[in-house]
């Protein structure tokens, strides 16, 4: 077993105000690790963390390390656009630009300088498409606007679009929390396909979906990492009274 | 920790109290199968022989909220465990009842003429199968871990003590002809106790189970 993200020692402070107290949490190489914990726990903090989303705000302090197949993410060395072609993202919301939903995926091709080839450019729209499921259903109109599709079809975009620059490792911040049951379920089929070829991080506030999609489960408290492990455990039998608390919903 | 939502605690804690009672009416009853044993009285073995009737009314009201509840609930941790290990403790729970009732109508068919030592023995190995069941109730209902390899043990003796008064019955029968029919009853009874026995070392398996996650290796 092969870690994509290692991180060690993680402390992140909003000014004084400590968010992330000293987590330290691998994350396997083509593996779905879920994390989960109630509003303010920290997750989303963590998430932002490992492609430094965090850098734009200008209060965050983040210390300890994070590599991404053992490279210090934070080192001076390492450019964020680097660091963005590696390690994609998806929000809660679908966030399509307002462009084609060709150039959607094109975009990012195009500015990494990946090809100036309309074929090249052809294929590795059509490529991501496919792998993020929606090809079939826009082959016909991809000329018409991203935002034009459904709110399903529209986060799949997105996840096109993350694709379509060959990342490693894809985060997701509760990226069906404002999907209906069907289109959540295409989500979920895809992200189960998606490890094949990356390493997915997702935080999700719906415990059914981190019990359905991941591989491995880690539970945030205060900023704290309570416990993390193998998710058919965490959803059977947690180590920590805590964790079971919460995910049986015990929580005040 | 209570659940957050209230409407959910209230119907696990009804799936508790409905377990409780079950356990309970069967205690009642195995006492009472006990005393049908010592006394021949037929009245009291036509009343355990009814009040069967609710313990099998328990086992499918419980299956079906426990249905119910995974249906609208989706339960995970310790819901789950609890939930899942009711449905399996139910339906021993119950064939528990089939016995001591099918020992309270046997027990009316058994001659007063009998050796009474056999009639001691049995009651004994009855004795040792409804405190065992007593206890198991008290370690499933206060999440005992550590008692329930020692209450699952005890089917070692129940076993043994049937074995040596099927051998008894045997060497007797074999003596006296007129006494076969009483004896293939006190055989059937001895059996049902034994089978008690082992629906009570099923339980303490999910017992196991409910508390720790994963089943005894034992």
């Amino acid at each position: 077993m092969v870690n994509a993200i290692n991180t060690k020692n993680l402390n992140v402070y909003y000014r004084d105000q400590q968010a992330i107290h000293n987590i330290s949490l691998d994350f396997l190489k083509n593996k779905v690790t879920a994390l989960i914990g109630p509003s303010g726990c920290g997750k989303s903090t963590f998430l932002r963390c490992l492609n430094r989303m965090n850098d734009v705000i200008d209060i965050c302090r983040v210390e300890g390390n994070i590599s991404l197949n053992g490279i210090d993410i934070y080192s001076k060395e390492i450019e964020v656009e680097y660091l963005r072609e590696k390690i994609g993202m998806i929000f809660q919301k679908p966030n399509p630009f307002p462009k084609s939903i060709y150039d959607n995926v094109a975009y990012g091709p195009r500015i990494h300088g990946f090809t100036d080839k309309k074929e090249e450019m052809d294929l590795i729209v059509e490529t991501s498409l496919k792998k993020a499921g929606l090809f079939e259903e826009v082959k016909d109109r991809l000329e018409d606007m991203g935002t034009s599709l459904s709110g399903g079809q529209q986060q799949r975009l997105c996840i096109a679009r993350a694709i379509a620059i060959k990342p490693e490792v894809i985060l997701m911040d509760e990226p069906c929390s404002a999907l209906d049951p069907i289109a959540t379920s295409i989500i979920e089929e895809l992200i189960t396909d998606l490890k094949k070829s990356y390493t997915i991080i997702i935080v999700t506030h719906s415990m059914q979906q981190a019990a359905r999609v991941s591989d491995k489960t880690a539970f945030f408290h205060l900023g704290n990492l309570i416990e993390e492990g193998d998710t058919s455990k965490i959803f059977t039998k947690p180590d920590h009274q805590k964790t079971n608390d919460y995910i049986t919903g015990r929580f005040g | 920790m209570k659940h957050a939502d209230k409407f959910y605690e209230t119907q696990l804690n009804s799936i508790n109290e409905k377990l409780v009672k079950m356990g309970s009416l069967l205690e009642k009853q195995f006492t009472s199968a006990l005393e049908v044993l010592d006394t021949r009285d037929e009245q009291l073995a036509q009343k355990v022989v009814d009040n069967d009737h609710e313990i099998n009314q328990l086992n499918h009201e419980i299956s079906d909220f426990v249905f119910q509840i995974i249906a609208m609930r989706q339960p995970i941790a310790d819901d789950l465990r609890f939930l899942f290990c009711t449905i399996k403790i139910i339906r021993d729970l119950e064939r528990i009842g089939d016995h001591i009732t099918s020992i309270a109508k046997k027990a009316t068919r058994v001659s007063k003429n009998i050796p009474s030592e056999f009639t001691e023995k049995l009651l004994n190995l009855g004795k040792q199968a409804s405190m065992m069941t007593h206890d198991a109730l008290n370690c499933l209902f206060e999440k005992r871990l550590s008692q329930v390899a020692k209450i699952a043990k005890r089917d070692d003796l129940i076993d043994e003590l049937h074995g040596e008064f099927i051998s008894d019955v045997l060497a007797y029968m074999k003596k006296h002809d007129d006494f076969i029919p009483d004896s293939l009853s006190l055989i059937q009874m001895s059996k049902a106790i034994e089978r008690v026995g082992d629906h009570i070392t099923n339980i303490m398996e999910e017992v196991h189970f409910l508390i720790e996650g994963q089943y005894s290796s034992d």
